[in-house]
């Protein structure tokens, strides 16, 4: 005659299995945390008008890509410092160019040299 | 020979400067310009400085003289172009004043200064020039023609330049603080 215990009792294995399993413990495998959600490049605006890159500071994270926009009624351009390792060529009044961000750089407009900017790629 | 030609490009600029101060500051008050006559004055004073760099791109072999004249001529040329379209659009004929007329006399006498000149020599009087000519511009501008224009769009495009015109003296401030200095 079938018993409750004897009923039972090949159940208390998986239940102290499932037990563990929930209250964790030194030898339950460590829940896994979820990575850092990775960065989806983006796309930054800069404006160049009244002589100025607007703004004259612009902070992306590497990959992002960067559009100069010729918002002002002379030509300009972007170009890297100190050694021009990038450049928009020249852009006409209402002409974009975009590039993406590696790394954090000063620039300037080749053409008129008192107009300053900065390329700041932030760390992850 | 050096000091006599500073002397007669600083004597011609001063002239300029003198009559376009003056004229200016007698259109701060009666008679004042009308709008045709203050675009004959931009266009003016904007062809003077393309006339400067011609100059410049002609007599010099200094780069930083050299890149300075050549963006003045297609800063300048690009604003004559925007003043001339828009008087067309408005309707509005330049008309020759004494704003104008002020100006082409000091630029005949420093042109003449200027091409008396060579090499280092030239080369200090132009940046010299385009500093005082910028200085005076900005202030003829700020204070006399923005003032007195009455059309909007007009009154706008001198808003609009303003800024070139501040970035062309700092600009020229560089260039002539780095030849200065390198002496």
């Amino acid at each position: 005659m079938n018993t409750l215990g004897s009923r039972v009792a090949p159940l208390v294995p998986v239940m102290v299995l499932l037990l563990l399993a929930s209250c964790g413990g030194p030898e339950a495998p460590a829940a896994t945390e979820p990575a850092p959600a990775a960065h989806v490049p983006t796309s930054v605006a800069v404006s160049i008008a009244q002589m100025k890159f607007n703004p004259d500071t612009v902070r992306v994270h590497a990959g992002d890509t960067i559009v100069w926009t010729n918002n002002d009624v002379v030509d300009h351009d972007a170009t890297a410092l100190p050694d021009s390792a990038w450049t928009s060529g020249v852009l006409h009044p209402g002409d974009s160019w975009r590039f993406v961000a590696q790394s954090s750089t000063p620039y300037f407009c080749s053409i008129h040299v008192v107009m300053q900017g900065q390329v700041q790629v932030e760390q992850e | 020979m050096k000091n006599k030609t500073t002397m007669l490009t600083r004597g011609a600029l001063l002239f300029g400067l003198s009559a376009f101060l003056y004229t200016a500051a007698i259109a701060q008050d009666a008679p004042k310009l009308n709008d045709a006559q203050i675009a004959h004055a931009a266009v003016t004073a904007n062809q003077i400085d393309v006339n400067y760099g011609k100059i410049a791109m002609e007599k010099s072999k200094n780069k930083d003289i050299r890149h300075f004249a050549e963006t003045m001529i297609k800063d300048h040329e690009g604003v004559i172009k925007q003043a001339g379209d828009l008087a067309a659009k408005l309707g509005v004929k330049p008309q020759d004043n004494t704003l104008s007329q002020s100006l082409k006399t000091g630029e005949v006498k420093e042109a003449k200064a200027l091409r008396a000149l060579s090499g280092e020599q030239f080369d200090k009087a132009y940046i010299d020039n385009e500093v005082a000519y910028h200085e005076a511009v900005i202030n003829a501008v700020k204070t006399v023609l923005i003032p007195q224009t009455q059309n909007a769009e007009l009154k706008q495009l001198f808003l609009t330049i303003s800024p070139v015109l501040d970035a062309h003296l700092a600009h020229a401030k560089k260039v002539q603080q780095q030849f200065h200095a390198s002496k």
